[in-house]
């Protein structure tokens, strides 16, 4: 294999480990992975999309291009009836792996941005999981006493 | 992201045969010497960035009286200001441009200016951010708008954005976020201003020195968690796309007569000294080759910010549409069809879905246009109004706004004469003051107007101290170094001015809990003023309303009264007595605080204490008219 196939092979392997990584330490992973991808995946693939060569100009588009996707798409369901933030990032991971598919990027590249784009769709899904898992446990509990008052000591 | 650095090795050679160029001993020395150079004024940016910090977590935020956070800043933090200032215009002189070192000034100045708060504040402060908080915090609860109950909910896209973020992110709300939505939102206006003034001088220094003036000049505090503040964003991000992809070729100035001589007349001493990290490639003005696939795509991406920007603001739209019309119309940027597009999509957005808004509100649009002496009286006249103190901030904002506009008049000016005026930018400066005419919005349209041109009024204060493309001298740096402290300061007394009245007091925010937590569904939580933080959570569960003009006139007996005419039949109504209304009515309606504890006294006779702090009192009237106990 060839230097850069490992650079692209890399890619997704150090965001999945990073994710990983940042669970096993205690911190917010499933919220880092998700909001960072809100933040920059859709715009980063769009901007791609559009042929921009220029750098500081893919920069400067970058997050605000994300966010009126973000917000476009969150707020056309809101419209339409149906308010799920799942659904929401489900239909941006689609525009975004779209996206991608589209760019004339080398076979290597598309299919490591791809996987690093899928990641946060996977996160979530396993972060659902674990709450419904959490629900059942939560079931076989319920009725126990609660120790102490939530409202208690602050007042 | 320097413009004007090429990053092609130097060649020598004649009959077009180029040889690179071997670095002699002394450019080794040079180079080495402009790295060293830059790692210590990075340095110096820190440890001002530090000091700063520092000092700032020492001071009592309940010393601060009614000139706001400057009252209670040490002279050590504007020594530290001062720090960074000089350091940035000395790594201004360094050739070639060191943006890294330079982007780290910036980021740091940001960080003190925007970021001020979080290092003292014990809340977020700025109750509006609060109920933006509690708007987006309902959405995500309950997946339903409510354009019935705040006509903000016509233009819902900013708070579902919030609402998925939190939501996504586990959180129950964003109040954790809010101290950090000024500095984020500023480090992300600086993306399109960059390509802004890039497309408008090819000296990096006027684009650098544009940047760092806006972070100076940005006063008006309306990059908090806010519709508008996103709003600028895309607005910025809009005519950046168009002026540096979309311009046409430059048309010379016909300047009228008497004039033409004097702005235009060369001098010999002027010309042709060239700095040498001027890129002779990219003239102001030039057009850059951009093929029909980036058109496209660009074009997309242009809908695509103005799609989220018709639906998450009112107001912001109406600007963007202005700047580009003025554009096409002084034929400085092509797509001339774009405004068309711009008109047809805000025109469906109003009919459709914003009619709830429309249907209640369009005879007093409709009055309000065309009156710049309505305008002059709720944006001017009506906010001059206060304590002593209070009133030296508003004159000092008057002051600082005229101050920077006189800077960039002077900016433009220099610019004719160095023939290096961008008509683009001009008309983009004047452009928002267009919406004089539309209407007074509430008395905050003049704020909303400085905002939409600060970012070109920037550009031309940056071009009033580097006119031409040469060296500037040491006194030229030693003014931007002393005119940067100044509005620094001007901005820490504009910006933070109201921070007595706009801080909330941990105290306060346990009243509002409490009492969110006791009130039921329906039940009204009345207040004195608006400076209350009530809608954070819940916020369509409870009603609310403000009783101010009663409470001014110490009318205790009929402020019940109308507390029980507003309560719904067979449910309680609270109302709730915070440091930071008492504060608001210091600041704003000159109320001393006997005059205060009058009125808080002779509530105390007439409703029921159910929650008391330090700083705050939540008074019941119960439901079933059991007297006070």
């Amino acid at each position: 294999m060839s230097a850069w196939r490992l650079w692209y092979l890399g890619i997704p392997v150090a965001a999945f480990a990073g994710a990983v990584v940042a669970g096993a330490l205690g911190l917010p992973a499933r919220e880092i992975v998700i909001t960072s991808f809100l933040a920059v995946g859709p715009g980063a693939a769009i901007t791609w999309l559009s042929g921009v060569r220029d750098r500081a100009t893919w920069l400067a588009l970058v997050v605000p291009v994300s966010l009126s996707i973000d917000l476009l798409v969150a707020t056309a369901l809101l419209y339409m009836g149906v308010w799920s933030p799942e659904l929401s990032v489900g239909i941006v991971t689609v525009i975004t792996v779209l996206a991608i598919g589209l760019v004339p990027f080398e076979r290597g590249a598309r299919v490591a941005l791809i996987a690093v784009a899928l990641l946060p769709g996977i996160v979530l899904i396993a972060a659902q999981l674990a709450a419904s898992d959490s629900a059942t446990t939560q079931t076989i509990t319920r009725g126990e006493p609660v120790a102490g008052s939530l409202m208690g000591d602050t007042y | 992201m320097v413009p004007s650095e090429s990053t092609q090795p130097r060649t020598v050679g004649g009959r077009g045969v180029a040889r690179p160029i071997r670095p002699h001993a002394t450019d080794v020395l040079v180079l080495g010497r402009r790295a060293w150079i830059g790692v210590i004024l990075s340095e110096v940016a820190i440890v001002a960035l530090a000091g700063w910090v520092t000092v700032l977590r020492g001071i009592d935020l309940r010393a601060i009286d009614d000139r706001g956070l400057i009252s209670v800043l040490p002279p050590a933090s504007f020594g530290f200001l001062a720090l960074l200032s000089l350091s940035f215009s000395i790594t201004l002189r360094i050739r070639p441009l060191l943006a890294p070192v330079l982007l780290l000034h910036i980021a740091a100045l940001i960080v003190m200016l925007y970021g001020a708060p979080s290092f003292f504040e014990e809340m977020p402060r700025f109750v509006t951010a609060w109920l933006h908080v509690g708007f987006s915090e309902a959405i995500a609860r309950t997946g339903e708008l409510f354009p019935l109950r705040d006509a903000r909910f016509d233009w819902p896209g900013f708070f579902v954005l919030g609402a998925l973020f939190s939501s996504v992110a586990n959180m129950d709300s964003l109040l954790g976020v809010l101290p950090w939505i000024p500095p984020i939102l500023t480090l992300l206006y600086l993306g399109p201003i960059y390509l802004i003034a890039r497309s408008a001088t090819s000296d990096g220094r006027v684009v650098w020195l544009c940047l760092w003036f806006f972070c100076l000049m940005n006063w008006v505090g309306q990059d908090y968690y806010s519709p508008q503040g996103f709003n600028v964003l895309l607005l910025l991000t809009i005519l950046a796309v168009l002026l540096t992809w979309f311009r046409r070729p430059s048309t010379p100035l016909a300047w009228p007569g008497a004039l033409r001589g004097w702005l235009r007349r060369p001098r010999a001493s002027e010309e042709p000294v060239v700095a040498p990290d001027v890129d002779r490639s990219v003239l102001p003005g030039s057009v850059t080759p951009i093929s029909n696939r980036e058109q496209v795509g660009l074009i997309a991406v242009i809908g695509l910010l103005f799609g989220a920007s018709v639906a998450s603001h009112q107001l912001t739209p109406f600007a963007v549409l202005g700047g580009v019309f003025m554009l096409i119309v002084l034929r400085r940027v092509r797509l001339s069809g774009l405004p068309m597009i711009m008109v047809v999509l805000l025109t469906s957005w109003l009919l459709f879905r914003a009619s709830t808004f429309l249907s209640g509100h369009l005879a007093g649009l409709l009055e309000d246009i065309g009156r710049p002496d309505q305008f002059a009286a709720t944006n001017i006249a009506d906010r001059l109004v206060g304590s002593s103190g209070h009133f030296f901030v508003l004159q000092a904002r008057l002051a600082f706004t005229l101050g920077i506009w006189v800077l960039a008049a002077v900016g433009v000016i220099r610019a004719i004469r160095a023939r290096r005026v961008d008509l683009a930018l001009v008309a983009l400066a004047i452009a928002p003051f267009g919406l004089i005419l539309l209407q007074g919005y509430g008395g905050e349209m003049l704020l909303r107007i400085y905002l939409f041109s600060v970012p070109f009024m920037a550009f031309y204060a940056a071009a009033a101290f580097l006119p031409r493309p040469r060296p500037s001298s040491w006194a030229a740096s030693a003014a931007v170094a002393a005119v940067s402290v100044v509005l620094a300061s001007g901005l820490l007394l504009t910006r933070y001015g109201n921070e007595k009245a706009e801080l909330v007091s941990v105290e306060d925010f346990r009243a509002l809990e409490y009492v969110i937590e006791l009130a039921q569904p329906g039940e009204l939580i009345a207040s004195v003023n608006d400076a209350v933080p009530n809608g954070y959570s819940e916020w369509e569960q409870h009603r609310t309303t403000s009783l101010g003009e009663l409470w001014r006139e110490g009318d205790i007996d009929g402020l019940v009264e109308e507390l029980d005419q507003r309560r719904r039949s067979g449910l309680d109504a609270y109302f709730v007595v915070t440091r930071g209304q008492r504060s608001f009515a210091e600041l704003f309606w000159g109320m001393s605080d006997a005059e205060w504890d009058e009125r808080l006294a002779g509530l105390g006779r007439s409703l029921e204490r159910v929650y008391e702090n330090r700083d705050a009192t939540v008074f019941r009237l119960a439901a079933d008219g059991e007297p006070a106990s």
